[in-house]
C-alpha cells in the first residue's frame, strides 16, 4: 500500500450576499421587451437566433455623440464606418441623421453608392485599393485617404490619366502613449515619413490635399490618447499652412471610441471603464481650439466612429439547446448561437439576460455555442439562473462587428430585424438558406455524378 | 512756348466739372434741386428778361472765383449756395440801375459783400443747425440798395420800360409780335399768379419764365412741383381770407415766399410724407404774418422784403423743431441727395434694412444648436427689471432636456458644455465659488450662481450665469475674444436644472437690470429648414445656433483699402474695368469705379457683406455688382437664403414711377427685393457660387427680374455675371501680376 498524496486543507470564505429579512436578491431581472416589442413574440415570428437592431437607440446614440462634439466645436462631421455594420437599413439611418460614409474596400464603396450617398461624401480608407478602385473613386469624387507610397504613386498616375485633381488626405500613425502603436497603417509621424508624403503631394501637384487622417486604435479606454493624436495632427496641419500656405479643410480623427461592453480579462465593468462621448469630445476639441489655427481657418472635425454608435442598439436573441454537466462538475449550457455569429465573444464578456423569469439563485456555468469546434465558447464563467431547454436569452450590445464578421460556418446566418421608432419590427436581412450557400458554386463536369 | 496753353487746357479740363456743377447748381439750388434739366430751365427763365438775366453768369463766376481765391470749402462752391445769393443780389440791382461803370463796381462790391455775409452766416448759423437759404441775398440787396442811395453816379434803370425796343433790336418785329401774343394770353388768375410767383424769384416780370421753372420742377421732382402748387394756393387762400392785398401776390412780389417755404419744409429738409406736408401747410400762416409784418417794417427803409419771410420762417422752424419730443413723425434728411424722391426712397430703404441695427455686435455664447427655454418676458424668472434675458438648454428629439432618469446633473444634456464669450471684451466680474444645486432645488440667496460679466463697450455688458463652480477659466481684467471659453454650464444659483442664462445690461453689477439688445446674426432651425436672422431677438422655444463663417467666402469679400479689383468683360472687346477700394474720413469704405466715378459703399461685419449706398452712373459695371452682391452671407449653409431690399428709384425707372412720385410721400406701390443663396457642389469645397436675384414688384405684381451669379474660387471672386433688362454681362477677374 503506497502513501496517498497529502492535500493540505483550504479554507474558502463562504461568500454570501447581503442578508436581509427576505433573503438575498442576486438581481436576475428578466429582459422581456425591446423598445416595447416582446422578445418571445420576436422569436416566435422570426426564429432563433435573431439579431434585433433598435432604430430609436441608433438615432439617440448618434444625436448624443453629435451633440457632445457640436456643442464644443463649430464644424463637426460624422462618417459612418461601414465595416462596423453595413446592413443597408442601418447605414440609411445614419445617413438620414446627416452622416457621411467611411468605407475600406471596393464593395463597401459600391454599397455606399447604392445607398444613395453622394460620391463626395464617401471617405475611402484602407490599404488595399486596386488601380480600378482608385479610378472609380476619383470619378465619383470620393475623398481618398492614402495609406502608403505605392498607393500615392498609383493614384497620382490615375489622376494624371483622368485629368482630374482628386481630393485626398493621408493617414498618419503616431505614438499616442497607448500600446500597440498601429504603425502598419499610414505614414509615420515621428520618423518624418508623413511629412515626406505631404511634401510629395504638394510639390507634384497632381492631388489636392484637403485633410489629414489618423485612427489610433480601437476600444480606446483613455481619452488622453486622442488628445495626443489631435495635438500631433494639428501640429502637422499648422506646419503645412506655414510651409506651403495651404490650409486643410478637415482633420479626421478616425474612430476607436470604447463602448460599455466589458473586455475579456478587464478588471472594471465596461460601464465604468469606458469614457463617454463628452470625455473624448473635451479632449479633442480642447486641443483643436487652442492649437493655433487662425480664426476662420478652423478645420472641420471628421469622426469615423463605428462601434460606439451602433453597439448599444444591437441585441442577439437566442435559445438554449441543452444543458450538460462537464467531467469536472461544471455546469455547461449550449446555446443556438456561438462565435460563428457572435464574433465579438472572442473579445467581450457580453451582458446576457434571460428573456423570461427564472430562479433568483445563480449558478456558475460555461456557455457554449452550437458548433462542434472547441473554440466555440461564448463565456467561460457566467452566473446565470438555471436554464432549461427552450428558454431564451438576450445578449446585449452586439450591434458592432457581429453582423459583418459572422461566418457561414456550420450554421447559416439568421434573420436580422429592425425595430422602428414605433417599435414595429421590419425584416432587414432574411436568414440564409442552402440556396444562398451554393449560389456561387459550380461543380466541374466530371464531378456531376456520384458514381464515376 | 506752347506749354502754357497746354497747361491751361489741362487745368480747364480738371476744373470743368466743378465749373459746370457750380454754375448750374447756383440756378437749380434756388429750387432745392441739382437736377440738370431744372437748372437749365431756371437759367433759361432768367434770360426772358435779358437786361437782368445777363448778369447772372458773371455774378456767379465772380463770386466763385473770389471764394476759390479765398480758399473757402469747395463743396460750398459746388453746391451753388454762394452763387445763388450773389445771383439774386445782382438780379435785384440790375433791375434797379442802368449799366455804367459805377454800376459794375457796385456789382463787384455786391458780390463781395454777399459772399462774406454768406460765409459768415453759413458757419455761424450751422452751430444751431439753421440753413442760411437766401438770407445773404436779402441782407446783401438791402445793404446795396440802401447804400446805393449815396452813390450819386448810379442811374435808375429804364430797361423794363423799353423792353419792346430791346426785343425789336434783337429779333425784329416777329419777336415783338410773339412777345405781345404771349403777354396778351389771358390765363386764369390763379395759374398766372402761380407762374408769376415762380418767375419773381428770378426778378422776371412775365409768366413764361415761371412756365420754364414749373416745367423744370415737374421734370426734376414731382414732389417739388406739387408742393410748389400747394404752397402757392394755400398762401393765396390765406391772404384772400384775411383780406390782404392780392395784387402783391399776383404781381409776384410775395407769392414765392409761400412756394419756397413749402418746398423747403415739405420736401427738402425733411423726408416727404404726410407729416412734412402737414408742417409745410401749417407754416403758411406764419409766412403770411411775416409777409405782412415785415412789409410794414420795411416801409421805414423803403426797401422790399424780398424772400425774408421764407428765410426766417424756414430757419426758425428748422431750429424750433429740434426741441420737439416727437421723433416718430418727421424725419430730417441726414444724407441730402437733393431730390425729394431719392431722399424718400433711400430713407424708406434704410429704415427697412437697418431697423434693429446696432453698432456693437453680440453673438450667441455657445457652439451647436440650443433651445431657448425662456425668452424675453418669459413666464418664470424673466420679468420686470430682468425681462430682457434668455435661458438656453439642449433638448433631444423628444424634447426632453435630460437622459432618463434625470435625477443627476450629469443626465442633463447641456451640463458641462462650454460657454463662450459673445464678443470681444474685458471681464469685469467673476463669481466661481457657489456650490451647485441638486436637481429640483434652487439657491435663492446667491440666485445668479457662478457668473461672468464682460464689458464690450461703454455702457454695454453681457452676463452669463448658472455656470459650474471651479470651471471659470477667466479672471477679472482678462481680455477675451469672441468665442473664447469662459467656463461650462452648471446648476448654480436659481437653477433647478442645468441651463445657461444670458443677458445684456448697462452696468457691471451682478443683479443689474437687463437691456433690450439684439443678437447680431444667428440661425434658427425649424421643420422647414434653417433661416438666417439678423439683429433679432431669439424667441422662446426656438432652436438656434451661431453662424460659422466660411473661410473662402470670408476671404473673397475681405477687401482692403488701397486694393484694386479688376475685371475684364467677356464682350465689348474685353474692356477692363477697375474698382479701387477707398476709405473716407468717416471710416466708410467704398468701391470707386475709376472710369465712371461711381462709388458703391459697403460694410463687411464678418458674417455678412452688404452695400449701403450707391452714387453715380447706373449703367456701370459697378452698379451691376452693387445689385448682384447687395447682401452676401459669408457662411455656407445649404438652402439658406438672405433677403434684402434696394432703394426703389435705383431699380424702377419708368413713366409709371414718374407719375407715382406725385403720391409717393403717402403711398409707395413699388418694392425692389433682393435674394441670394450660396451654392457649392461639394461639402469640403472652397469653391462657392452665389446665385442672386433682384425683383421689382408693383403692388405684388412682379414686373422685372434680374439674375446674377458670383463665382468664388479658393478665396477670390473670379467671375461675376448678370442678366438685367437687355444686358447680359459677364466679368472675369484679373489679378495683378506679382
Amino acid at each position: 500500500m503506497s502513501k496517498l498524496r497529502y492535500e493540505r486543507p483550504i479554507i474558502r470564505m463562504l461568500n454570501s450576499t447581503i442578508t436581509q429579512k427576505f433573503g438575498s436578491s442576486p438581481g436576475f431581472k428578466p429582459f422581456t421587451h425591446i423598445d416595447g416589442m416582446s422578445v418571445k413574440e420576436l422569436i416566435a415570428d422570426y426564429g432563433s437566433p435573431l439579431f434585433v437592431v433598435s432604430e430609436r437607440t441608433l438615432r439617440q446614440t448618434y444625436k448624443a455623440a453629435y451633440r457632445a462634439f457640436s456643442t464644443r466645436y463649430p464644424k463637426v462631421q460624422f462618417a459612418w464606418s461601414y465595416k462596423t455594420n453595413y446592413l443597408g437599413a442601418v447605414c440609411q439611418i445614419f445617413h438620414q441623421e446627416g452622416s457621411w460614409a467611411e468605407v475600406v474596400s471596393r464593395f463597401e464603396f459600391e454599397k455606399a453608392l447604392r445607398n444613395g450617398v453622394a460620391g463626395n461624401k464617401i471617405i475611402f480608407n484602407g490599404p488595399e485599393k486596386t488601380e480600378d478602385d482608385l479610378r472609380t473613386a476619383v470619378q465619383y469624387g470620393a475623398l481618398i485617404h492614402i495609406d502608403h507610397f505605392d498607393e500615392l504613386n498609383m493614384l497620382s498616375m490615375v489622376a494624371v490619366e483622368l485629368g482630374v485633381k482628386p481630393k485626398v488626405a493621408i493617414r498618419v500613425n503616431m505614438d499616442t502613449g497607448v500600446y500597440p502603436i498601429w504603425d502598419r497603417f499610414g505614414f509615420n509621424y515621428e520618423s518624418g515619413q508623413a511629412m515626406e508624403a505631404i511634401q510629395k503631394i504638394m510639390t507634384d501637384g497632381f492631388l489636392e490635399l484637403v485633410g489629414l487622417h489618423c485612427h489610433i486604435g480601437t476600444f480606446m479606454l483613455s481619452a488622453d490618447a486622442y488628445r495626443i493624436a489631435t495635438e500631433k495632427l494639428s501640429k502637422l496641419a499648422l506646419h503645412i499652412a506655414e510651409h506651403f500656405g495651404h490650409s486643410l479643410s478637415y482633420l479626421d480623427l478616425g474612430g476607436g471610441f470604447a463602448t460599455k461592453n466589458t473586455l475579456r480579462g478587464a478588471y472594471l465593468n465596461g460601464a465604468d471603464a469606458a469614457p463617454s462621448f463628452h470625455d473624448y469630445a473635451e479632449a479633442i476639441t480642447d486641443v483643436l481650439l487652442n492649437a493655433g489655427f487662425q480664426a476662420g481657418q478652423l478645420p472641420t472635425l471628421i469622426l469615423e466612429t463605428g462601434r460606439a454608435l451602433v453597439d448599444d442598439a444591437g441585441y442577439l436573441l437566442g435559445s438554449v439547446i441543452a444543458n450538460k454537466r462537464l467531467s469536472d462538475g461544471r455546469r455547461a449550457t449550449i446555446l443556438d448561437f456561438g462565435v460563428n455569429i457572435l464574433f465579438t465573444a472572442f473579445w467581450y464578456e457580453h451582458t446576457i439576460s434571460t428573456a423570461q423569469a427564472c430562479g433568483q439563485y445563480g449558478e456558475d456555468a460555461v456557455l457554449y455555442g452550437p458548433l462542434c469546434m472547441n473554440i466555440d465558447v461564448i463565456r467561460e464563467h457566467i452566473k446565470l439562473p438555471p436554464l432549461n431547454r427552450g428558454d431564451q436569452v438576450v445578449v446585449h450590445r452586439v450591434g458592432a462587428y457581429n453582423m459583418t464578421q459572422w461566418m457561414q460556418f456550420i450554421t447559416l446566418r439568421p434573420n436580422v430585424v429592425l425595430l422602428d421608432m414605433d417599435g414595429k419590427p421590419h425584416l432587414m436581412r432574411a436568414a440564409e438558406t442552402l440556396d444562398d450557400l451554393v449560389l456561387n458554386e459550380s461543380i466541374p463536369e466530371h464531378l456531376m455524378e456520384l458514381v464515376h | 512756348m506752347h506749354r502754357i496753353p497746354q497747361l491751361l487746357l489741362l487745368k480747364i479740363r480738371q476744373l470743368w466739372p466743378l465749373l459746370l456743377d457750380s454754375t448750374l447748381n447756383s440756378y437749380g439750388q434756388l429750387f432745392f434741386s441739382q437736377n440738370r434739366v431744372l437748372s437749365v430751365m431756371v437759367m433759361a427763365a432768367s434770360f426772358t428778361n435779358w437786361e437782368v438775366g445777363r448778369w447772372g453768369l458773371p455774378a456767379i463766376w465772380l463770386t466763385h472765383a473770389l471764394a476759390w481765391i479765398a480758399g473757402f470749402d469747395k463743396s460750398l462752391i459746388r453746391g451753388g449756395m454762394l452763387g445763388l445769393n450773389s445771383l439774386l443780389v445782382v438780379f435785384g440791382l440790375a433791375l434797379l440801375f442802368q449799366v455804367n461803370v459805377p454800376f459794375l463796381l457796385l456789382l463787384v462790391a455786391a458780390c463781395m459783400f454777399t459772399l462774406v455775409i454768406g460765409i459768415a452766416l453759413h458757419y455761424g448759423l450751422s452751430h444751431w443747425g439753421i440753413p442760411i437759404l437766401s438770407l445773404p441775398f436779402v441782407l446783401g440787396i438791402w445793404m446795396m440798395e440802401v447804400a446805393s442811395r449815396q452813390f450819386a453816379l448810379l442811374e435808375w434803370s429804364t430797361g423794363s420800360i423799353y423792353t419792346l425796343n430791346e426785343l425789336y433790336k434783337w429779333g425784329g418785329s416777329s419777336l415783338v409780335q410773339a412777345y405781345e401774343v404771349f403777354l396778351g394770353l389771358q390765363l386764369p388768375s390763379l395759374i398766372e399768379g402761380y407762374l408769376r410767383s415762380l418767375a419773381a424769384i428770378l426778378f422776371q416780370n412775365n409768366w413764361f419764365a415761371g412756365l420754364f421753372i414749373a416745367l423744370g420742377l415737374l421734370v426734376a421732382s414731382r414732389i417739388l412741383f406739387s408742393l410748389s402748387v400747394m404752397g402757392f394756393l394755400l398762401g393765396y387762400g390765406s391772404q384772400w381770407m384775411l383780406g390782404m392785398d392780392l395784387a402783391t401776390l399776383n404781381y409776384g412780389a410775395l407769392g414765392f415766399n409761400y412756394v419756397l417755404t413749402t418746398l423747403a419744409l415739405g420736401g427738402y429738409f425733411f423726408i416727404p410724407n404726410a407729416h412734412s406736408y402737414g408742417l409745410a401747410m401749417a407754416v403758411i400762416p406764419l409766412v403770411m404774418t411775416l409777409n405782412a409784418g415785415f412789409s410794414e417794417f420795411a416801409k421805414v427803409f423803403q426797401v422790399p422784403i424780398y424772400s425774408l419771410p421764407f428765410a426766417l420762417a424756414t430757419g426758425f422752424m428748422m431750429y424750433v423743431i429740434k426741441f420737439s419730443n416727437r421723433t416718430d413723425v418727421l424725419a430730417p434728411v441726414l444724407l441730402q441727395l437733393r431730390s425729394p424722391e431719392e431722399n424718400l426712397y433711400a430713407y424708406q430703404n434704410q429704415k427697412q434694412r437697418f431697423k434693429g441695427f446696432v453698432w456693437q455686435q453680440i453673438h450667441l455664447p455657445f457652439y451647436g444648436t440650443w433651445r431657448v427655454s425662456q425668452g424675453h418676458n418669459g413666464g418664470i424668472t424673466h420679468r420686470e427689471h430682468w425681462q430682457y434675458a434668455w435661458d438656453f438648454d439642449q433638448t433631444d428629439a423628444e424634447g426632453r432636456t435630460f437622459e432618463y432618469p434625470g435625477t443627476h446633473r450629469e443626465d442633463y444634456y447641456c451640463y458641462n458644455l462650454p460657454v463662450l464669450a459673445p464678443t470681444n471684451g474685458v471681464v469685469v466680474a467673476v463669481q466661481d465659488h457657489i456650490p451647485e444645486n441638486e436637481i429640483g432645488k434652487v439657491n435663492l440667496v446667491q440666485n445668479w450662481g457662478n457668473t461672468v460679466i464682460i464689458q464690450h463697450t461703454e455702457g454695454l455688458y453681457s452676463k452669463l450665469s448658472h455656470l459650474k463652480g471651479g470651471t471659470v477659466c477667466v479672471k477679472v481684467g482678462d481680455v477675451v475674444q469672441t468665442g473664447q471659453r469662459l467656463g461650462v454650464v452648471g446648476n448654480s444659483g436659481r437653477s433647478p436644472e442645468p441651463h445657461l442664462h444670458f443677458q445684456l445690461q448697462t452696468t457691471p453689477y451682478i443683479g443689474a437690470a437687463t437691456l433690450r439688445y439684439p443678437i447680431a446674426a444667428y440661425l434658427t432651425h425649424t421643420a422647414e429648414g434653417i433661416a438666417l436672422r439678423q439683429y433679432c431677438y431669439p424667441e422662446e422655444g426656438e432652436q438656434i445656433s451661431a453662424v460659422q463663417s466660411h473661410a473662402s467666402l470670408a476671404a473673397a469679400f475681405a477687401f482692403v483699402p488701397g486694393q484694386t479689383v479688376s475685371f475684364q468683360r467677356e464682350d465689348k472687346d474685353g474692356e477692363v474695368t477697375h474698382w479701387q477700394v477707398e476709405t473716407d474720413a468717416w471710416n466708410k469704405t467704398c468701391f470707386h469705379e475709376v472710369a465712371t466715378g461711381a462709388r458703391a459703399y459697403f460694410v463687411n461685419d464678418g458674417t455678412v457683406f452688404y452695400f449701403t449706398h450707391y452714387e453715380g452712373d447706373r449703367k456701370s459695371d459697378l452698379f451691376a455688382f452693387y445689385m448682384g452682391c447687395h447682401k452676401v452671407l459669408l457662411a455656407f449653409y445649404r438652402g439658406v437664403s438672405v433677403f434684402d431690399e434696394l432703394p426703389l428709384h435705383q431699380i424702377w425707372q419708368s413713366p409709371r414711377r414718374w407719375i407715382s412720385d406725385f403720391w409717393s410721400p403717402f403711398y409707395v406701390a413699388g418694392k425692389a427685393t433682393f435674394a441670394a443663396i450660396n451654392e457649392a457642389s461639394e461639402e469640403v469645397s472652397q469653391d462657392i457660387s452665389i446665385c442672386s436675384s433682384v425683383e421689382l414688384f408693383i403692388r405684388s405684381d412682379r414686373k422685372q427680374q434680374y439674375a446674377f451669379k458670383t463665382e468664388i474660387v479658393q478665396g477670390h471672386i473670379t467671375a461675376f455675371s448678370g442678366q438685367f433688362g437687355t444686358i447680359n454681362l459677364t466679368l472675369r477677374r484679373i489679378f495683378p501680376a506679382l
